[in-house]
């Protein structure tokens, strides 16, 4: 650590030297052989980007490297061009150097690379060398060598791009990127999952949304009386992000690949595309893989019935398949809820098929954790206040014994699993959970039904712990006590342990 | 004219004494003359307004009216103009306080007079009554009463006769009579005080006689002169007793019977609130029992603020016309029944007087010999409570009984006496390498020298002490060997008693302690939660199961642990034998909890389906499909599957052990004894859980499970038990169900609506006013009216003082007309006899 403070100082004497002295140019020289050093070793590099950024940032904005061609005269040899040319060559240096310095193992040094980049980028947007400043330029290829290292294909980025999220709100680097983007796309991505799962988060990272379109926050946003000649025209970058998209579908999907494309075009893409109806055959297909992705399918399925008028017959039944015991085991059961509630939100479902989902669910709630169990009372509760016919299932006519419950379990067709002619025994077996907030939501069926629905989004965002936070941070001054004294470490009665166990 | 000169201000006085003693005198029904009524005569009758001036007495009150300025102003205007006036300072009156006024009085003159003797303190003054001073009236003396020579004093009637109205022609003359009379009267007189002399001396005499005799009697009481007899130890002992304080008067010394009622009564009252934090009802809101008028007939109806739960004890029919059992009755037979179970056993226990302060604190003093018979009870309660294991319980009790045996040996080098250690350090070196029983006996020593009901400080080393003994435990139970858990779990069997205690000391406050612990262990376990905790968190569980009551619907502390446990069996997947053992520990700990309340946790259930699952061997395609966190594919899900057993070795049923919590590696041995555990706790679990609605549910995977399993490699007992398991699951898979039906609801009674009555204050003849106004104008009409009468009043004095005026003129005009009329009459007179003189001197001239 001592030698990293050490540098430090050392860079910042340097850097001071240098901007203060012309003359003490061979600073720079020595500053990019410490940053390359540091490179080459992997070492820290966060320090050496903050003062080539600084250096470059004065150099840039007061024109130092700025050679101005005039177009009839020839190159003149003074010693000012030269050495304007030289701190050109050396700001090329850099600019390979940070690239090359994203590779770094260390995530903040990588983040930190980035972020000069980007800094650099912008400030270069302003000065640029080529033009006037008084037009509106994007040193689009410096964006293309960082999208380029970005896309890594040996290791994934996914720290740098939760970074370049921070730069998306520029409309610009917006407009820019997806423009690169089609350019960048490889037939054979499929072949490197890396690179496949890092453009992905690319995409996920670069969202066009309103929002943006209308504030027009520019990265390289120059002085007010400058013109800004660019359009930033949304349609130009639809026609990219449909031609990514494209690309995209031709990969062979494998299975973390294939849930994340889901997840990008479900949040991403799908509002951009020009015609959605060519995902359909894609969606059925995944739709059959089952479990969280068919899950994500059945996401997208549903947004084209509801925007894009297709038709699905199977779509219920399909819902219905994906209420397995395990469900509860992946990261998906919120989203799974979600689209149940807003699948069964229709009051005008059959009943006998709403009871089958009422009834499935009822049984998954004997064996889903705690917090989940908690999601389907209300949920439950919600489809009976949704569909008065359900009443039948806590308030039979007659209190007749069945010996068997008529609800069939292993019918994959909701209509035909009898479930109108049972009655929700899971639920009052429920009012017993051992846990109490489990118990008390089972209560409902005893009580008179409310007037409103529960609000099913504050149980949906419970995780796991919340359930053991919550139940110890309840204030209540109720410590109970054993009254019967135990004289050894089992209880006087009807202790288990010593049943089961011979401990000592 | 004493009134007139009285003083000013006792004319009031005055006046009011007047007029209480008038009414005195008129105190009886005064018949009223019709004549001297007037009557206002009112022309409608008004509702609440009282009329008092319907009927009056003017003649009365007139002259009340007069006699009340004559008796204030009247002597005002008599007195006006003088200089000076005339007051007088007797104290008259008869009665006692006018006495006492004059006593003190004279006292205080007496008191003035004599100046010497002022602060003399000495100087008694003799006091007397009715004349005689109090000593002589105290010796009682006849005093020499006259009546006698009074009467004879009186002539007699003879003599009167005789004297007065001269007798009647006897022939003695009236001299010599007299004279008899005389002598007579003088001799009778010498007698009379002859006999009294006589009487006199007679008394005196015996007085002198009752002297020597008093003298006599005297020695008969007190006589010091007499040796007494030298107190013997019988004697003192006697005095002692008598002037030994007698006591203060204290509640009856109870007897076994008592004192065994009294904790019944106790246990049945704790027992009920157990019972009711079971069904979740809040321990602070009591019962409100509504009032019920006793004319209530009960129409069915629904009251708004009823809870069903709160139905009263009524005789209902349901709506098929069968007679419901109410709810609350059904609940309070059920108490009844566990009551009853409780009651037996305390009868038990009641045998011996002993045993039964148990949890009372007065009788730790002899704790140690206590807890040896209590442990004895115990181990004659659990033998009667599961005979099911007889077995194991002997072999408890022949453990405990060894412990007994070596403890006294053991405690007899120890100090009886411990300071609270200050540090956690120096709590650890105190109870560092002793034996297991000896640490208990530090324990209750350090507690007992340290009892908060010796100073109130102490409270809070207790609670030091509970947080001590916690680490202790946890640092116990962290990574230990197999030897070391062993003792490891003894040393816990020893200080659990004391746990309790301290709990009882303090229990919010070391209840939150626990709270943390909890809180602590499920923060590292939050850090790793694919792995299963140590036995360091493990063994809390249990902790919290001894100590908290944790049938409680919510329970600050159980709850928590409830949701922990569930995460842990539901999180990690078990990899090894100490994996497996953890987890059937936790199940083993799910039961115990729900023992009383009959509720479940479904992870538990899983668990044990997932230990089933594990014990059945699988080809390699096979998939038999299980929630996570167990696997249904791959080596993990077979790991306790057994193929054949050796035929050569035997597996005796056999408990899992302590070694089982620690060690990694699966045995044949270990396979069985884990599915011969977990077969038994299927059967407990569905066994308590099987009055619930919809436990069928609960029972058919496992069902499903057993169709799978391969009972036939297995040693008999296993085989047993899944037999048991078997049964019990058939039996609450098969339950019938019946169709949930609402709970019948009363019909709902119409509100009744008060009347809303608003004040509507529309008085044409008047303007409504601010209330500021209002009130002005109530001031002024009373000031108007004060003021009216004021001016009255004046006009009235004035008037009457004018009438005595006029009244003094007019009487000393009539004395002057008198005056004058007399001076013309008698100079009329004289002139007349002037004339007449003039007269005579004209006729004399003319002679």
């Amino acid at each position: 650590m001592e030698n990293a403070s050490e540098l430090r100082i050392q860079l910042k004497k340097l850097k001071i030297e240098f901007l203060n002295n012309p003359k003490s140019a061979n600073n720079l020289l020595e500053i990019i052989g410490l940053f390359e050093e540091s490179v080459k070793n992997s070492k820290p590099v966060s320090s050496c980007c903050l003062v080539l950024e600084e250096i470059f940032t004065k150099l840039l904005s007061t024109d130092t490297m700025l050679i101005r061609v005039e177009p009839l005269k020839p190159k003149d040899n003074s010693a000012t061009t030269k050495y304007k040319e030289w701190l050109l060559q050396r700001y090329e240096d850099t600019w390979k150097l940070i690239i090359e310095s994203f590779k770094s193992e260390r995530n903040p040094d990588s983040c930190q690379a980035l972020v000069t980049a980007m800094k650099l980028l912008s400030i270069e947007g302003r000065h640029p060398f080529e033009q006037s400043p008084e037009e509106y330029y994007f040193p689009i290829s410096r964006l293309k060598q960082i999208l380029i290292a970005l896309l890594s294909q040996d290791k994934q980025n996914t720290h740098l791009f939760e970074r370049f999220k921070e730069f998306s709100e520029y409309l610009d680097v917006l407009y820019f990127t997806w423009k690169q983007l089609p350019l960048l796309t490889k037939a054979t991505a499929s072949s490197n999952p890396t690179f496949a799962l890092n453009y992905l988060d690319l995409i996920d990272a670069i969202p066009m949304t309103k929002d943006i379109q209308e504030n027009k926050k520019l990265l390289c946003a120059p002085g007010d009386d400058v013109k800004v000649n660019e359009t930033f025209e949304y349609a130009q970058t639809r026609k990219s992000i449909n031609k990514v998209w494209s690309c995209v579908m031709l990969w062979e999907m494998k299975d973390p690949i294939h849930k994340k494309v889901l997840i990008v075009l479900l949040e991403r893409i799908l509002p951009h595309l020009e015609k959605p109806i060519h995902l359909t055959d894609f969606l059925m297909d995944s739709l059959d893989f089952g479990g969280p992705i068919g899950l994500l399918a059945l996401q997208g399925v549903f947004t084209l019935i509801q925007k894009h008028n297709i038709t699905y017959p199977n779509v219920y039944e399909k819902l219905y398949s994906m209420f397995e015991p395990e469900i509860f085991h992946t990261k998906f059961k919120a989203r799974l809820f979600y689209l149940a509630d807003i699948f069964l939100s229709s009051t005008h479902l059959p009943e006998n098929l709403v009871a089958a989902f009422v009834k499935r669910l009822a049984r998954l709630s004997l064996i889903a954790p705690p917090q989940d169990a908690v999601i389907i009372l209300y949920f439950i509760g919600n489809m009976i206040l949704r569909h008065p016919s359900l009443k039948r299932l806590i308030a039979a006519q007659q209190s007749i014994e069945c010996s068997k419950d008529p609800f069939v379990m292993e019918e994959r067709e909701p209509s035909k699993s009898n479930a109108i002619e049972s009655s929700l025994w899971e639920i009052v077996a429920l009012q017993n959970h051992a846990i109490p907030s489990v118990a008390v939501a089972a209560k409902f069926i005893s009580q008179p039904l409310p007037k409103h629905e529960w609000d099913l989004s504050t149980v949906l965002d419970l995780k796991d712990d919340d359930i053991f936070d919550q139940e110890i941070s309840r204030k209540s001054k109720q410590y109970a006590l054993v009254f019967d004294r135990p004289l050894s470490m089992y209880l006087n009665k009807k202790d288990k342990v010593v049943q089961y166990w011979k401990l000592f | 004219m004493a009134k007139n000169k009285k003083q000013k201000k006792g004319l009031s006085d005055a006046v009011n004494k007047k007029k209480s003693s008038q009414n005195k005198f008129s105190a009886g029904p005064k018949k009223q003359n019709p004549f001297e009524v007037h009557v206002n005569r009112e022309k409608f009758e008004i509702l609440g307004r009282k009329s008092n001036h319907s009927r009056g007495l003017p003649g009365a009150s007139r002259a009340k009216a007069f006699n009340r300025r004559k008796d204030t102003l009247g002597q005002e205007f008599l007195l006006k103009d003088k200089a000076n006036k005339f007051i007088d300072r007797r104290i008259t009156g008869n009665d006692e306080s006018a006495a006492m006024a004059r006593f003190t009085s004279e006292k205080m003159l007496q008191f003035t007079s004599q100046r010497k003797d002022r602060f003399n303190l000495n100087d008694d003054e003799i006091l007397t009554h009715k004349g005689q001073t109090l000593a002589d009236i105290e010796q009682f003396h006849n005093e020499a009463s006259d009546d006698d020579l009074e009467n004879d004093e009186e002539l007699n009637e003879n003599f009167t006769e005789a004297a007065h109205f001269g007798g009647g022609g006897e022939d003695m003359d009236r001299k010599s009579a007299i004279d008899e009379m005389i002598a007579e009267a003088k001799r009778k007189k010498a007698e009379a005080a002859k006999d009294k002399e006589e009487v006199h001396q007679l008394t005196d005499n015996l007085d002198a006689q009752y002297k020597l005799m008093a003298s006599l009697m005297g020695k008969l009481t007190k006589n010091d002169d007499e040796v007494r007899p030298k107190a013997d130890d019988y004697d003192r002992a006697m005095r002692e007793m008598i002037f030994e304080p007698k006591g203060s008067v204290a509640d009856k010394l109870e007897s076994a019977e008592e004192i065994a009622e009294k904790e019944r009564a106790r246990l049945q009252k704790l027992e009920q609130e157990r019972l009711a934090r079971m069904r979740g009802e809040d321990p602070n809101a009591k019962k409100q029992q509504t009032h019920r008028s006793a004319d209530a007939l009960d129409d069915d109806f629904y009251f708004g603020g009823d809870d069903e739960e709160e139905e009263p004890n009524i005789l209902a029919y349901g709506l098929d016309g069968q007679r419901e059992a109410p709810k609350a009755v059904e609940e309070e037979e059920e108490e009844g029944s566990d009551l009853g179970d409780d009651l037996n056993g305390e009868d038990e226990e009641a045998e011996d007087g002993e045993e039964e302060e148990e949890g009372d604190d007065e009788s730790e003093e002899d704790g140690t010999d206590d807890e040896d018979n209590l442990s004895d009870l115990k181990d004659s309660d659990s033998e009667k409570e599961e005979s099911g294991d007889e077995n194991e319980s002997t072999e408890n009790k022949v453990n405990l009984n060894l412990n007994k045996m070596t403890e006294e040996e053991e405690s007899s080098d120890l100090p009886f006496t411990y300071e609270m250690p200050g540090k956690y350090e120096d709590f650890v070196k105190l109870v560092q390498n002793q034996s297991p029983s000896r640490q208990g006996i530090i324990i209750e020593r350090v507690i007992k020298c340290n009892h908060p009901k010796l100073d109130g400080n102490n409270r809070e080393k207790m609670l030091k002490l509970f947080t001590y003994l916690l680490q202790y435990i946890n640092d116990l139970f962290s990574e230990p060997s197999e030897d070391e858990l062993t003792t490891a779990f003894k040393v816990l069997d020893k200080l659990m008693p004391h746990l309790f205690d301290l709990i009882q000391i303090g229990s919010e406050k070391m209840s939150l302690c626990l709270i943390e612990v909890i809180k602590e262990k499920h923060r590292d376990f939050k850090k790793n939660p694919k792995n299963f905790p140590e036995l360091d968190t493990l063994v809390f569980f249990k902790i919290v199961s001894n100590l908290c009551s944790t049938s409680d619907f919510r329970h600050n502390v159980v709850s928590p642990c409830f949701i922990f446990i569930s995460h842990i069996l539901s999180k990690v997947q078990p990899k090894t034998r100490s994996d497996i053992a953890c987890g059937l520990f936790l199940v083993t700990l799910v039961l115990e909890y729900t023992m009383e309340s009959k509720r479940f946790l479904p992870s538990a259930l899983n668990y044990l389906l997932g230990i089933v699952h594990m014990s059945i061997p699988k080809r390699p395609i096979e998939v038999l499909k299980i929630i996570p966190p167990f696997s249904s594919t791959g080596v993990m899900s077979k790991l306790l599957a057994i193929g054949d057993l050796p035929k050569n070795e035997k597996f005796p049923e056999e408990l899992l052990t302590s070694a089982d919590l620690v060690s990694t590696f699966i045995t044949t041995d270990f396979k069985i004894r884990a599915l011969n555990t977990s077969l038994r706790l299927i059967g407990d679990f569905l066994e308590n859980l099987k009055e619930n609605v919809g436990t069928n549910f609960l029972a058919d995977p496992f069902l499903e499970m057993f169709e799978r399993l391969n009972l036939d490699v297995y040693p008999e007992y296993v085989q047993k038990s899944a037999t048991r398991a078997k049964d019990i699951l058939k039996a609450v898979s098969e339950k019938p169900l019946k169709k949930l039906v609402p709970p019948p609801s009363k019909p709902k009674m119409i509100q009744f609506l008060e009347p809303m009555i608003e004040k509507v204050s529309d008085d044409k003849r008047r303007p409504k006013l601010t209330k500021a106004k209002e009130e002005r104008a109530k001031l002024v009409h009373k000031i108007r009216r004060e003021t009216k009468g004021a001016i009255r009043e004046i006009r009235r004095d004035t008037q009457f003082v004018q009438s005595i005026r006029h009244k003094s003129q007019m009487a000393g005009d009539a004395e002057r007309r008198a005056k004058v009329k007399r001076i013309y009459s008698e100079a009329s007179l004289q002139q007349g006899e002037l004339n007449a003189l003039d007269r005579t001197n004209k006729k004399k001239k003319k002679f």
